[in-house]
């Protein structure tokens, strides 16, 4: 079976009739999710006047731009830092696990209302470090390892009552 | 029971898996493409090779191998949870592509393989971490998919047209096996 494959695929040419099917279906199926998700999305979060961090499910720290006043949550007054760097800006560090040693570092700039991750240790890709800068009105960033995110603050996010970090 | 292994193949299979962590890994040093954690997938090459060159089975342990340690030395273990079930699935259909060979093109195969990871992927990504937000990036991520798609089948349609005859016979012979 093996190599009667690797023969086939040998003699075959890099394009075969029968692979319209495949790109007609693929085709389809991206223009649904383009549908979807890009042109019937609608952006629930308008004009947010901050934004809060969300660590393992549990609302850690809430930031607003127009007054610059932050808020840390009681049981997370040690895993916070917010250094403020003058001009509206603001470095805030954050722990994510109990010996202190995984971090994400935000930069905040309430003049232009927004805030974006500098650094993180979560992984050597450091996807979170790339997400897109979180506007006054739209988006999030995602540490996915850390178990972080932070999003605008008057989206739909209800933290639990009670949880452990 | 007694399953025959051939030596060749596992050495072979073996080679492969080297590859394949080691392209994962080169990877991930780089930025990702354009959209957060899109990546154009080179080490699926090897995995897809895998598939043609020693079989199913050898092609899920390359997977299994590339996903798990590939994960553990990028320091992201918990991607395991939603890039081994996106591998498995979409190697599973590539697999039954590959049966049909006379109809279609390894290149359009491993571009279904590609978006149908992505989607996967994504989906379960989206709830281990509760971020229904990720979904945005979905339809992006699938037209990655497609790019990432034909680079990959075409780095297999070249490997596959220029790797010599006497290694695939080499591959296939019944001489050196090993009993398991």
């Amino acid at each position: 079976m093996t190599s009667l494959n690797f023969e086939r695929i040998k003699s075959n040419k890099p394009f075969k009739i029968g692979d319209l099917v495949l790109y007609f279906f693929i085709l389809v199926f991206v223009a649904a999710l383009f549908f979807v998700f890009v042109l019937l999305s609608t952006n629930a979060s308008k004009d947010a006047d901050g934004f809060k961090i969300i660590l393992k499910g549990n609302e850690v720290f809430l930031f607003n731009y127009s007054t610059r006043e932050y808020e840390i949550f009681a049981d997370y007054n040690d895993y916070v830092t917010v250094i403020d760097e003058g001009n509206g800006t603001y470095k805030i560090k954050i722990y994510t696990d109990s010996e202190k040693t995984e971090f994400n570092l935000l930069t905040v700039n309430a003049n232009e209302k927004t805030v974006g991750m500098s650094d993180s240790n979560c992984s050597e890709s450091k996807d979170c470090v790339h997400m897109p800068y979180l506007t006054d009105d739209d988006g999030f960033i995602l540490c996915a390892p850390h178990k972080l995110k932070i999003v605008p603050s008057n989206s739909g996010y209800k933290p639990p009552t009670s949880g452990e970090r | 029971m007694k399953n025959k292994v051939s030596l060749i193949k596992l050495t072979f299979s073996g080679i492969l898996a080297t590859a394949a962590v080691l392209s994962f890994l080169l990877e991930n040093l780089f930025p990702p493409l354009f959209i957060p954690g899109a990546r154009m997938g080179l080490s699926n090459v090897f995995i897809l090779l895998a598939a043609i060159l020693l079989g199913n089975a050898y092609a899920f342990a390359v997977l299994t191998v590339k996903i798990t340690v590939g994960s553990l030395f990028s320091g992201n273990v918990s991607a395991v949870l939603y890039s081994l079930p996106a591998g498995i699935f979409s190697l599973t259909i590539q697999i039954l592509l590959l049966r049909f060979t006379e109809r279609f093109s390894v290149i359009a195969i491993s571009v279904t393989g590609a978006v149908l990871n992505t989607t996967v992927q994504n989906t379960i990504f989206c709830i281990v971490t509760g971020t229904a937000e990720h979904f945005a990036y979905l339809p992006y991520l699938a037209l990655i998919g497609v790019l990432s798609g034909i680079t990959v089948g075409l780095a297999v349609y070249f490997a596959i047209k220029y790797l010599p005859k006497t290694l695939t016979d080499k591959l296939n012979s019944k001489e050196q096996t090993t009993e398991d």
